[in-house]
C-alpha cells in the first residue's frame, strides 16, 4: 500500500515555474534543484526501509525535527538517487547526535562545512570517487549526497540560523570516500568491522592542500603537514580540537614502504603539530605578556593522537595531501561515525 | 503539463507552554543567570546580574553554565531555574 505523505503539495505549469518558485522561496542552495515530486520522494523512502514519519533526526535548540519524509524531500531536490539515500539517512543521524552539536556547528559565523567520508561496500556500490578529483566536482553519489545533508540543515534546521562570515565551498557540498589500502579505513579505526558501511561526519574548516615533491622519507612529507597543522589561524592552536587529514597515494606510498601505520601517522604528527606559547602569545591568542619560559612551553595541534581523522585518497598522480582543522573545540563538536542501514526490498 | 511538488520546508514543533506571570516588581527575586560558556560570558552576566541586584532590589542569583555554547542546559539545571527563579537572564552572543 502506498505511504501517505503530509507535506503541503503545489501544483505548478511546468518544471520551470516550479524551480523559480523554489529559488525565490530560499528553498535552494543557490544551484537548480530537481523538482520532488511524490513518486520519487516514495521511491527514495522506499530505497531506504523508511515510513514517511520516521525521525531521522533533530536540532533539539531550535525544536526541529527531521522526518524521513522531508529529509527524502531534499535528497530529491539535491540530484541523489534513490540508492544513495541510505547514506544521506546515516549522515543526518550522525549530525543529529548530541555530540556532534549541530546548533553550534551550523550556526557559527566560523561557517563549518560538514565533511563527509564514506567507508566500506556501499562505496563500489554506488561508485563513489575515491581517486582523482577527491574534493571536487565529477562524481554524482559524492556532490549529491553531500548536497542533500546541506539542503536538509537549510530547509529544516533553519537557513536563518547560519550566522557564517566567510564560509568555504565545502559548504554547497563535502562528500568523499576513502580508497582501500593496507592501512586500516578510518570507521575501522573508529570500532566498526570492515564489513560495515558507514559515514564519518565532521565539522571542518575548508580544505588546506599541503605539496611536497620532493620529500623522500616519510618524516620529511609528515614534517610538511605538521607545519600546515600548526597554523595559529586555526582553532586547532590552543583548543581541543580535531584534525581531519587526508593522505594522497603519492604520499602513501612513500609512508606504506617504510611500513608506517595510521597510528605512527597520528602519533608522528601529534608530537610535531606544535609550536611554542610564545608564538600564541604573539598572535594575540593569549594576551599575557610574553615570559622567557614561553619559548619552552609546547601547545600542540591536537591534545592525543586519536584526535587526527587520517584519510587515504585522492588520485594517483601528485604529491598533494590536504589537511582539514576542526569547529572551535572538541567539547562542542566531535566527529560521529555512523553505520548505514542497508535496506533490501522484499528481503527480511 | 502540470506538476505537482512537495514542500522541502517544515517549521519548529510546537509545545505547549506557559509563560511565568510577569513581575509587578523585582525587589526580593531571585534571578537565574545563564552563561552559555564564550569567553568572558561568566565575567558579563555576573556583572549584569550584580547591577540588576544593586538596582532592583533582587534577592538572589543562581548561576547556571551550559554545558557548552552548542547545547542546551540540562534538564537539572532547568528544573533548578523553574523552582526557584523567578526571572531569567540568558542570550550571550559573541
Amino acid at each position: 500500500m502506498k505511504q501517505a505523505l503530509v507535506s503541503e503539495s503545489i501544483e505548478f505549469e511546468d518544471p520551470d515555474q516550479a524551480m523559480e518558485t523554489f529559488f525565490r522561496k530560499g528553498w535552494t542552495d543557490g544551484l537548480p534543484v530537481v523538482p520532488p515530486t511524490e513518486e520519487k520522494v516514495l521511491r527514495f523512502l522506499g530505497a531506504a526501509g523508511l515510513a514517511s514519519g520516521d525521525i531521522l533526526g533533530a536540532i533539539p535548540e531550535r525544536n526541529r525535527v527531521f522526518t524521513a519524509e522531508k529529509v527524502a524531500i531534499n535528497a530529491v531536490m539535491a540530484g541523489c538517487l534513490p540508492e544513495y539515500f541510505p547514506v544521506v539517512v546515516a549522515a543526518v543521524r550522525a549530525i543529529s547526535r548530541p555530540e556532534f552539536g549541530l546548533h553550534g556547528v551550523s550556526a557559527s559565523t566560523a561557517g563549518a562545512g560538514l565533511l563527509m567520508v564514506v567507508n566500506g561496500p556501499i562505496c563500489r556500490e554506488l561508485a563513489m570517487n575515491d581517486g582523482q578529483n577527491l574534493m571536487a566536482p565529477g562524481n554524482r553519489a559524492n556532490a549529491t549526497i553531500g548536497r542533500a545533508v546541506r539542503l536538509v540543515l537549510y530547509n529544516l534546521g533553519g537557513r536563518e540560523f547560519d550566522r557564517t562570515t566567510l564560509g568555504h565551498p565545502g559548504k554547497y557540498t563535502f562528500c568523499i570516500s576513502e580508497q582501500e589500502s593496507e592501512w586500516e579505513p578510518l570507521h575501522v579505526m573508529r570500532g566498526l568491522t570492515p564489513e560495515t558501511s558507514a559515514v564519518t561526519v565532521f565539522a571542518s574548516e575548508g580544505p588546506n592542500q599541503i605539496q611536497n615533491h620532493s620529500a623522500l622519507k616519510p618524516e620529511s612529507i609528515l614534517n610538511t603537514i605538521a607545519d600546515r597543522m600548526r597554523a595559529l589561524g586555526s582553532f586547532n592552536m590552543g583548543g581541543d580540537v580535531e584534525f581531519a587529514l587526508i593522505i594522497c597515494p603519492e604520499h602513501y606510498q612513500t609512508l606504506i614502504k617504510e611500513v608506517w601505520t595510521k597510528r605512527d601517522v597520528q602519533v608522528y604528527l601529534h608530537g610535531h603539530a606544535c609550536r611554542p606559547v610564545a608564538d600564541l602569545k604573539r598572535g594575540g591568542l593569549d594576551e599575557t605578556p610574553i615570559v622567557p619560559e614561553d619559548k619552552e612551553k609546547w601547545v600542540h595541534a591536537v591534545a592525543d593522537p586519536s584526535r587526527i581523522l587520517v584519510i587515504m585518497a585522492g588520485g594517483v598522480a601528485g604529491r598533494f595531501s590536504a589537511c582539514m582543522p576542526g569547529w572551535f573545540n572538541r567539547h562542542m563538536s566531535h566527529a560521529v561515525t555512523e553505520p548505514i542501514a542497508q535496506f533490501c526490498a522484499g528481503g527480511t | 503539463m502540470t506538476i505537482t511538488v512537495l514542500t522541502p520546508t517544515n517549521q519548529p514543533v510546537q509545545t505547549a507552554f506557559e509563560m511565568a506571570p510577569r513581575p509587578a516588581s523585582l525587589k526580593g527575586l531571585t534571578l537565574g543567570l545563564i552563561d552559555n560558556g564564550k569567553r568572558n560570558s561568566d565575567y558579563l552576566v555576573k556583572s549584569i546580574g550584580r547591577r540588576l541586584k544593586e538596582r532592583f532590589g533582587l534577592q538572589t542569583e543562581i548561576h547556571v553554565k551550559k554545558p557548552s555554547p552548542s547545547h542546551a542546559i540540562s534538564e537539572d539545571a532547568a528544573r533548578e531555574l523553574a523552582e526557584k527563579a523567578q526571572l531569567i537572564l540568558a542570550g550571550i552572543g559573541d
